[in-house]
């Protein structure tokens, strides 16, 4: 595959949008189209910022050249550390899953180091989450000044232009009362083979650096929050290691917030007045509300809960009983890891019988493990499969696995 | 404890070698001493890039402040990054082992960074991970090699053993265009040396050196030596090494992707590497003991690919397998090494080799339940010498120790 040309427009589809499109053409169509046009929409304010060096392209497009096995050639010159790097990048991949062979990339050598002043601003990644607020919250030598916030990517996909006018409407209303830049940026990533790229295993942490490097001229940093505790990494959870392999000479890529975890950084944000009415922590509903029901928002509401403070974020609801968190399906075992933090948390805040209701979903949860693969094959029959549900429904609520369209 | 001052002067002990000392006072004595002297030494050509900031104290202090639980105060200006990132080390030491409580850490922050360095420098021990880093092509190539004398294979070097070290390694150096860089440090015999290198400050060390030349530096690597598959805690992991980087100085590590044998295969293709290879954490000179695990580890790997008589330093032609078949491997944390070579050497034709590390496994897992009444059994007067005797029936010894100079 060939990143064949880069331009620096106008949007077509944003006014007051400055877009940054690559056309792409790939070896083998297989089935889809020969060329796909990347682009990245960034408001006129920082369309200065907009790079126009090989950088994003080899950071986004190397995981879709791994996914399709096809060498990646660029037209534009390449920072040498991300060069450098992108070997590294492969190899990391191959190691967790060795059918993802390395591939070539041909591309030359940024040498200079391409524009006046020099990158100075700190950027966090922020999807208004629990993670993000508390990178943007921390007190800081070197402060986070600028807020990436992505439209287009993991729990933003719809494409709905209402949907994410709400939510950078959200999101720009908590960087103001914070005192930081929001820069939202609107990318059509997940309508490219890219989506196909395996984001959550593969592609996932690239995609954001793309984005982030398309700016990179404004910054010599940009912030992770650390999504795992240090003894979890692996290919969902991405690596740190993994993170700082997209920095170049100019722009450092930071995972921070280790040891920290989720309940500890909850409370950080539960202080914030401005976090806690734009909080948003839901995979789900694919806008700026909260869903409610999915184990992500139920966690988030049980700490919430016991600090008092869920009538001041946007769940929809004043408070939750210990009853409805007793019936919390907990399924996945990296979500369990999250949800064993909560019974201590509740208890050191007074709120035993929220711990217990936590302890009873998670024991629960435990119990019904060996049978799972036979009632997941007793669903599928018609008469049998209605009543599994039935029967289930008696000890717990039905968990939430499904996206949930945004309201329009 | 507090860094009290910081001194750059002419070496008392290496005539054209400047040091960097820092004083430090401990609130409570430590093995009874109050006061600390803690230095960094380099050749006379490097003097100017030796810093006086707060940067290299606060890497190496850190581990100790943790230890003894006293507050860390500095009297010299550190890097905004370092110190915000100094927070995140402690909260992982801790994550580690609940017992390394955070400490409060005092200093002035650098009111300007500093100005950048332009060079890249590796750590080169003249081992397999450092040559495979100094290998690997690089489109932003590595200028400098820092080889330490005081670090963990050069502990307790003599000056002379120290000599010959750097000879073999100036002369890879000078074949592969780069410039060696020796030095020396007392970091491990000071109260840094006490605390638990494997599993939290080997980094905090190891990092400090360069970082006290770094106004020569933008970057700063460190040969990984763990792979991805590491869950545990490790004194030089990739994450805490990576919180040494100041605003001015990246430090990072390399070669974290590739496993062991991917790695000695791809040094193995260099003659230059291998008329230098030195893996052994025991010898402190220039030698390979081969009577060590991981001497016998790489020795192994080099037989397999054919290339042993090449690394002068293993000073053998050919590895006997029945040695190869003797060998213990008490550690479990390396056993999945031999669990590689042993494909490894199939596919190499060397289905000897790969028998023989598959009867040591096998040997070392089935001895594991009794270890720990062995090693009571050792300590008994007259059972102990007969134990010994009985062990070295059935395996070779294990050099665990530094070899006398």
């Amino acid at each position: 595959m060939k990143l064949l040309r880069i331009d620096i427009d106008r949007s077509p589809d944003h006014p007051a949008a400055t877009r940054l499109s690559g056309v792409v053409r790939y070896d083998d169509p297989r089935g889809g189209p020969a060329e796909e046009t990347y682009w990245y929409d960034v408001p006129e304010a920082f369309a200065s910022s907009i790079s126009d060096s090989g950088n994003p392209w080899l950071a986004g497009l190397l995981p879709v050249a791994v996914a399709l096995g096809e060498p990646l050639a660029l037209s534009r010159p390449v920072d040498p550390l991300l060069l450098d790097n992108a070997p590294e990048r492969m190899r990391v991949w191959q190691y967790w899953a060795p059918e993802r062979k390395p591939v070539e990339i041909e591309a030359d050598v940024l040498e200079a180091t391409g524009w006046p002043g020099g990158a100075a601003r700190t950027a966090s990644f922020f999807s208004g989450g629990v993670d993000s607020f508390h990178t943007a919250l921390v007190p800081r030598h070197v402060p986070v000044d600028d807020l990436l916030l992505v439209l287009g990517t993991f729990d933003l996909v719809s494409g709905h232009d209402a949907s994410y006018e709400r939510v950078r409407a959200n999101m720009q209303a908590a960087a103001d009362a914070i005192g930081k830049t929001l820069v939202p940026v609107t990318t059509n990533q997940m309508k490219t083979r890219m989506a196909a790229s395996d984001p959550k295993h593969l592609a996932g942490g690239s995609m954001l650096a793309a984005v982030a490097l398309a700016l990179e001229r404004r910054y010599a940093r940009v912030m992770t929050s650390a999504a795992a505790d240090p003894r979890g990494f692996d290919s969902a959870t991405g690596h740190p290691y993994l993170t700082a392999l997209h920095s170049t000479r100019h722009t450092r890529f930071l995972e921070e917030g280790f040891g920290c975890s989720r309940v500890a950084k909850t409370e950080v944000v539960a202080r914030s007045g401005a976090a806690l009415a734009a909080l948003r922590v839901c995979f789900m509903s694919g806008d700026e509300t909260n869903c409610g029901e999915c184990v992500k928002c139920l966690r988030t509401m049980v700490a919430l809960e016991a600090l008092g403070v869920l009538g001041r974020a946007p769940f929809g609801q004043a408070s939750l009983s210990p009853s409805r968190i007793a019936r919390i399906t907990v399924v996945d075992e990296r979500e369990r890891h999250y949800y064993e933090e909560l019974p201590p948390f509740c208890r050191k805040h007074g709120r035993a019988d929220l711990a217990e209701a936590v302890e009873r979903a998670l024991g629960r949860a435990r119990r019904h493990d060996r049978f799972r693969p036979f009632v997941r094959w007793l669903r599928r029959f018609p008469v049998v499969g209605p009543a599994t549900h039935r029967l289930e429904a008696l000890v717990q609520d039905e968990g939430r696995v499904d996206y949930r369209p945004p309201r329009e | 404890m507090n860094l009290a001052d910081v001194d750059v002067a002419a070496s008392p002990d290496r005539s054209g070698w400047t040091r960097l000392t820092g004083r430090v006072a401990y609130d409570a004595a430590q093995d009874g001493k109050r006061e600390e002297a803690y230095w960094f030494e380099f050749p006379d050509a490097y003097a100017g890039s030796i810093t006086t900031s707060g940067n290299p104290w606060l890497a190496c202090l850190l581990p100790v402040a943790v230890e003894i639980g006293e507050p860390l105060v500095l009297s010299r200006p550190v890097d905004p990054q370092m110190l915000d990132f100094a927070r995140d080390r402690l909260a992982i030491w801790h994550w580690w082992n609940p017992r390394s409580a955070p400490v409060r850490i005092e200093a002035d922050v650098e009111a300007a960074p500093a100005a950048a360095g332009r060079r890249t420098v590796s750590l080169f021990s003249g081992g397999v991970d450092s040559f495979y880093t100094v290998l690997t092509p690089r489109a932003w190539p590595i200028d400098d090699l820092l080889v330490i004398h005081g670090a963990f294979d050069l502990m307790y070097a003599k000056r002379e053993s120290f000599d010959r070290v750097q000879a073999r390694l100036q002369a890879a150096a000078d074949a592969l265009g780069k410039v060696l860089i020796p030095s020396a440090t007392n970091l491990l015999h000071t109260r840094l040396g006490a605390t638990d290198l494997s599993y939290m400050s080997q980094g905090s060390m190891m990092g400090s050196v360069p970082l006290a030349l770094e106004r020569r530096f933008a970057r700063i690597l460190i040969p990984s030596s763990i792979d991805l598959d590491w869950k545990e805690a490790w004194g030089t992991h990739p994450i805490t090494d990576a919180m040494l980087s100041t605003s001015a100085t990246i430090v990072a590590e390399d070669g974290l992707a590739a496993r062991r044998i991917e790695k000695t295969s791809f040094v193995a293709g260099s003659d230059v590497a291998l008329s230098s290879l030195r893996v052994c954490l025991f010898t402190g000179d220039e030698t390979n003991c081969m009577r060590c695990e991981k001497c016998l580890r790489a020795a192994i790997a080099l037989e397999a690919l054919g290339v042993l008589a090449r690394a002068p330093a293993f000073g053998t032609a050919k590895l006997d397998v029945r040695r190869v078949a003797r060998m213990p491997i008490g550690d479990p944390d390396v056993r999945h090494y031999y669990a590689e070579l042993i494909p490894y050497c199939r596919e190499r034709g060397r289905s000897d080799l790969a028998d023989a590390i598959a009867r040591s496994l096998l040997r070392a897992r089935l001895h594991d339940p009794f270890r720990s009444i062995v090693r009571r059994l050792r300590k008994v007067p007259g059972i102990g010498a007969a134990t010994r005797w009985l062990e070295s029936r059935v395996h070779d010894p294990g050099v665990t120790w530094h070899l006398p100079q």
